[in-house]
């Protein structure tokens, strides 16, 4: 399988200082940029909001963006503005946890499968598949009824759905890696699986898993978002994106604002995840990598 | 005949476009003229420029290549031609083949009807006399049973086999010229010997020129009358095969030919090019040679030295041999 | 005669073939091998691929079990010992793979590259004395310490292979395995790695077995070669007597086939097997019956249909398996 491997070092023009790759690189940029604002904005939240993002003022109800506040206010008069600045933490707290179990967790079932193949293969595989047969919704609902609703429930939902995601995409690089010379040299050197997978094939497929994990945490949002739509998210007077979305659709046609702005940021963090993705993918690519 | 040669390469140089705008010059200052019939082998090792050369014949180059110069097919300049009119060329006027074939051939297709393909396609055969053409091409390159194999798949063939496979598309249109790109270097010797006469006899039989590209020297021998020695996209030596092989003027073809394994009686260590050849970016000043030759002089690194012919049908690169051949 | 570094003892792996939709079958890809190596010397495999040669230097290494016979290395049955002996024995034999791309972790610098065997040390060294031992073992292999530092990627193809011989050579095993080591390279790199292997021997007394398909490889650097077809060893002897003057047709149809720079145009055309040998019914049952040679040979008669030719001695030091060995030493060479 092996091409014929070229002996000349290629051209050195090609090692590019960092800066240059960044300009060459507009998804890295603009994803990267978008996400720490994001990151910035959440993490602002927890110390200051423009007013206390769950403080009622009936009198100022469905005031437009600029007449009361920068965003307006919503049906019970609290400032959309800091609503969204504290669901933006909520949100990508949530993601974050899900995402980072789901990955932790497939991570380690994709490397097992490929270790063991055979028979643990097959199963491991078909259960996978089972699981992501389900919506995150259905699990979502199902978990709910089991331990009630809120911040621990979304997590393991959408970290639940995470897992097969994972799993697949490190046992598919995970076999690629095995199947490589330098893992029967390192089993010639008398080294077995479980030290294998930790020193060979976790480094070599670390780049495929943090791409995934910038793309599946757009998705994590936007799951958040529609388990709190549902009402399966993090429990009230808690603000979240997907709540202040469900909570808009009465006011469509007289407070359009309430709608757009979360509306607004999910699609934002989704788009920023997604371009901080491709941008990583593009310059984690082993092909660009292995050149001098 | 007419007086135009087969393939003219006049001046081609190449170069790739690199990601930050800049453009690296690979091939540079090639020319080569092939008359029908002809056996021309390219040597080089890998990365030399071999494969660009035969792609830019092919007009095949990747996008980041920007060739100029002048392609002549018998008469006609290939590099003025737009896609159409080229892919006339490929496959009727020249034929190739592939170093690796099973990734030159289609793994959901049988090999007969991708024999037959390019029969329909551009001889607008019938299906029905193109499957009996191609029957008749597997029996020409040796298949047993050709009928019946005919209706297999690549992988269901061995490398050897698919490589005979490879080698029936690229006749099946009779190209005037053929240019094969490492075409034994997947395949054992036994195989490759048998590949390799099934080629000669091809040529004989249809007059057809062919380009061998290889690294093996001794495959070069066994094939080419005439052959070109390539180093860092130059061409350092041309000439008939048995004089450059025997009576090499260029020191990067002499260090090539000592580097050849041996058994050495006495013990003694065998011959090397000292160093690797450097990567495209750092090319030595002057000779692109110089930094691991021993026969080099200060004028080496003076400018890089001409194409010279110290005889007819020779031609060398080397400041040294253009001095010491008697004029 | 002293007892030799390897034993290899009526070798044979069956690897279980078909699938889900062909019928179940069995490749013999080691059949009834017996060979031994001598400590100290370049024993050179020969062969075409798929013959066997891989299954061997996997079998060797201990990646893979025979289906059955034994491996003798340094007196002691290689399949006999236990996981926790066999990891000790490990730092006895290493191996050279023959991609140099493929062969060393891209993720690791060469420093720790080269120190990954240490590891089945009983002793382990300290850091700062494996680091010692690493860069002598660089510079043994013509690589400078400040390289050390670096990625794989930053070499060149006949550099890399110095990095894996280098870390075959960290435990100072007597024995590295090298399949198809020099077969990716160019040639003017692929002399500077054999003249390594030859120069390793000489110093260090290291053992190699050389696994390739190029005899003018073998012929520059081995001591002793053995002839492999359809995993069976079908001749062996002294490299240069076996190169000179083959006994096995087999060995003399591989030499024919070699292009070589001093050998122009078509070669003359080759006997072809007679008539009569192939008319009798090739019968691909059971190994064991007929030459698997026969299809291809030009010296068959009906013996060879009959019974399959044993590895027997010819000449002193010259093994072959061959009903008409006798009939290749009249032949004109
Ligand atoms: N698409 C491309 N982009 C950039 N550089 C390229 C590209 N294709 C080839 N090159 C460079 O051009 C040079 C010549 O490549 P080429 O494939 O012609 O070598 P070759 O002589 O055929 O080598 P081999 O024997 O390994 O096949 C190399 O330095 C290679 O890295
Ligand atoms: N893992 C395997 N499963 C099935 N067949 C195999 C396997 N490895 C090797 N073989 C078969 O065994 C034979 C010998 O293979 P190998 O030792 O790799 O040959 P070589 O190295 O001489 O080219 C071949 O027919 C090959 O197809
Ligand atoms: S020009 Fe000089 S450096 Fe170049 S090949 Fe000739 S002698 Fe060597
Ligand atoms: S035993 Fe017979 S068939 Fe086999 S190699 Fe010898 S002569 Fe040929
Ligand atoms: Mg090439
Ligand atoms: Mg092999």
């Amino acid at each position: 399988m092996t091409a014929p491997a070229s002996s000349t070092p290629l051209p050195t023009a090609r090692r590019k200082s960092p800066g240059l790759r960044l300009a060459t690189r507009p998804n890295l940029v603009i994803g990267g940029a978008l996400v720490a604002f994001l990151l910035g904005i959440a993490l602002v939240s927890l110390v200051w909001t423009p007013l206390p993002p769950t403080k009622m003022q009936i009198a100022l109800k469905l005031k437009a963006p600029l007449e009361k506040g920068l965003f307006g206010t919503d049906h019970l008069g609290r400032d959309v503005a800091s609503m969204l600045m504290a669901g933006a933490w909520n949100s990508l707290s949530i993601a974050v946890s899900a995402v980072a179990l789901g990955a932790a967790v497939g991570t380690a079932l994709g490397v097992t499968v490929a270790a063991k193949r055979g028979l643990f293969e097959a199963v491991a595989m078909r259960a996978n598949d089972v699981i992501f047969a389900f919506p995150p919704i259905l699990s979502a609902m199902m978990l709910g009824a089991l331990m009630g609703t809120g911040r621990g429930t979304a997590i393991i939902a959408i970290a639940t759905f995470m897992v097969p995601v994972f799993a697949r995409v490190t046992a598919g690089a995970a076999s690629q890696v095995w199947a490589r010379d330098f893992i029967l040299a390192a089993r010639s050197a008398g080294k077995g699986v479980t030290r294998i997978t930790i020193e060979h094939v976790l480094p070599n497929i670390a780049n495929q898993i943090i791409v995934q994990v910038a793309i599946q945490l757009g998705l994590a949002i936007l799951t958040e978002a529609g388990l709190s739509f549902l009402g399966l998210g993090m429990a009230p007077p808690a603000p979240t994106w997907g709540r202040m979305l469900a909570d808009s659709q009465t006011y469509l046609g007289t407070a359009p604002w309430l709608a757009l702005m979360p509306g607004l940021a999910i699609a934002l963090t989704v788009f920023g995840f997604n371009m901080l993705g491709d941008g990583l993918r593009d310059l984690l690519d082993p092909r660009e990598k292995g050149r001098t | 005949m007419s007086a135009a040669p087969l393939l003219s390469v006049e001046n081609l140089d190449i170069a790739m476009r690199l990601p930050d705008g800049g453009r690296l010059p690979i091939v540079k200052d090639f020319s080569l003229t092939l008359q029908a019939g002809d056996t021309l082998g390219i040597v080089g090792e890998s990365g030399s420029g071999k494969s660009l050369l035969s792609l830019a014949v092919m007009g095949l180059l990747p996008p980041a290549a920007i060739a100029s110069g002048r392609i002549l097919l018998e008469g006609r300049d290939l590099m003025a031609l737009d896609d159409d009119g080229m892919s006339r060329v490929r496959g009727r006027r020249i034929g190739m083949i592939f170093q690796e074939p099973m990734t030159a051939l289609n793994p959901a297709m049988t090999v007969g009807d991708q024999i037959a393909e390019g029969l329909v396609r551009h001889e607008k055969l019938s299906w029905k006399a193109a499957r009996e053409a191609a029957v008749d091409l597997l029996d020409r390159v040796r298949i047993p049973d050709p009928r019946a194999r005919a209706k297999a798949y690549p992988h269901q063939m061995s490398g050897g086999q698919r490589q005979r496979v490879g080698i029936a598309i690229a006749v099946a249109m009779r190209p005037a010229l053929m240019i094969a790109d490492e075409p034994t270097t997947a395949l054992d010797v036994t195989v490759q010997a048998e590949v390799l006469e099934i080629l000669d006899d091809l040529c004989a039989r249809e007059g057809m020129a062919l380009m061998l590209i290889s690294h093996d020297l001794g495959v070069i021998a066994r094939m080419c009358a005439r052959t070109l020695v390539l180093y860092a996209g130059r061409r350092m030596e041309e000439g008939d095969t048995r004089g450059v092989l025997t009576e090499p003027l260029n020191p990067y073809t002499r260090g090539l030919l000592r580097a050849v394994p041996r058994r050495r009686v006495d013990g003694a260590p065998l011959d090397t090019i000292p160093g690797t050849v450097p990567g495209f970016a750092r090319l030595p000043e002057g000779c692109v040679f110089s930094d691991r030759c021993g026969d080099v002089v200060a004028a080496c690194r003076a400018g890089e030295p001409a194409w010279t012919q110290p005889r007819p049908n020779r031609g060398v690169r080397c400041i040294r041999a253009q001095q010491e051949m008697p004029a | 005669m002293k007892t030799p570094l390897i034993d290899i003892r009526r070798l044979t792996r069956d690897y279980a073939g078909g699938g889900l939709f062909a019928r179940p079958s069995l490749t013999r890809a080691l059949d009834d091998l017996t060979m031994t190596v001598e400590a100290g010397t370049i024993h050179g495999i020969v062969g075409e691929s798929g013959c066997g040669k891989s299954t061997l230097a996997r079998i060797l290494m201990a990646l893979d079990r025979p289906t059955s016979g034994d491996v003798i290395l340094d007196g002691a049955s290689l399949f006999d010992l236990s996981p926790k002996e066999l990891m000790r024995k490990r730092r006895d034999f290493q191996m050279v793979f023959q991609d140099p791309f493929g062969s060393l972790d891209p993720r690791q610098r060469v420093a720790r590259i080269v120190a990954e065997p240490l590891h089945v040390l009983d002793e382990k060294p300290s850091r700062a004395a494996r680091r010692e031992r690493v860069m002598a073992m660089l510079e043994a292999v013509g690589l400078n310490a400040a390289q050390a530092e670096r990625y794989p990627h930053e070499f060149s193809g006949g550099q890399r292979q110095r990095i894996a011989i280098a870390r075959a050579l960290i435990t100072e095993p007597k024995l590295v395995v090298a399949d198809e080591a020099v077969s990716a390279l160019d040639l003017s790199v692929q002399a500077q790695v054999l003249n390594l292997i030859t120069r390793l021997k000489r110093e260090r007394g290291v053992t190699f077995l050389f696994i390739t398909h190029n005899l003018a490889v073998v012929d520059a650097v081995a001591d002793q070669v053995g002839v492999m077809y359809r995993g069976r060893l079908v001749e062996s002897g002294p490299a240069r007597a076996v190169f000179e003057r083959p006994l096995h047709p087999y060995t003399r149809v591989l030499a024919d086939a070699e292009p070589s720079v001093t050998k122009f145009g078509r070669p003359p055309a080759r006997p072809a097997p007679p008539a009569a040998a192939l008319a009798a019914p090739l019968t691909h049952g059971p190994p064991g019956q007929g030459c698997a040679f026969l299809p291809r040979c030009p010296l068959a008669g009906p013996r060879c249909a009959a019974e399959a030719p044993v590895l027997r001695q010819v000449l002193p030091g010259r093994q072959t398996a061959c009903h008409h060995a006798e009939q290749m030493l009249c032949a004109p060479a």
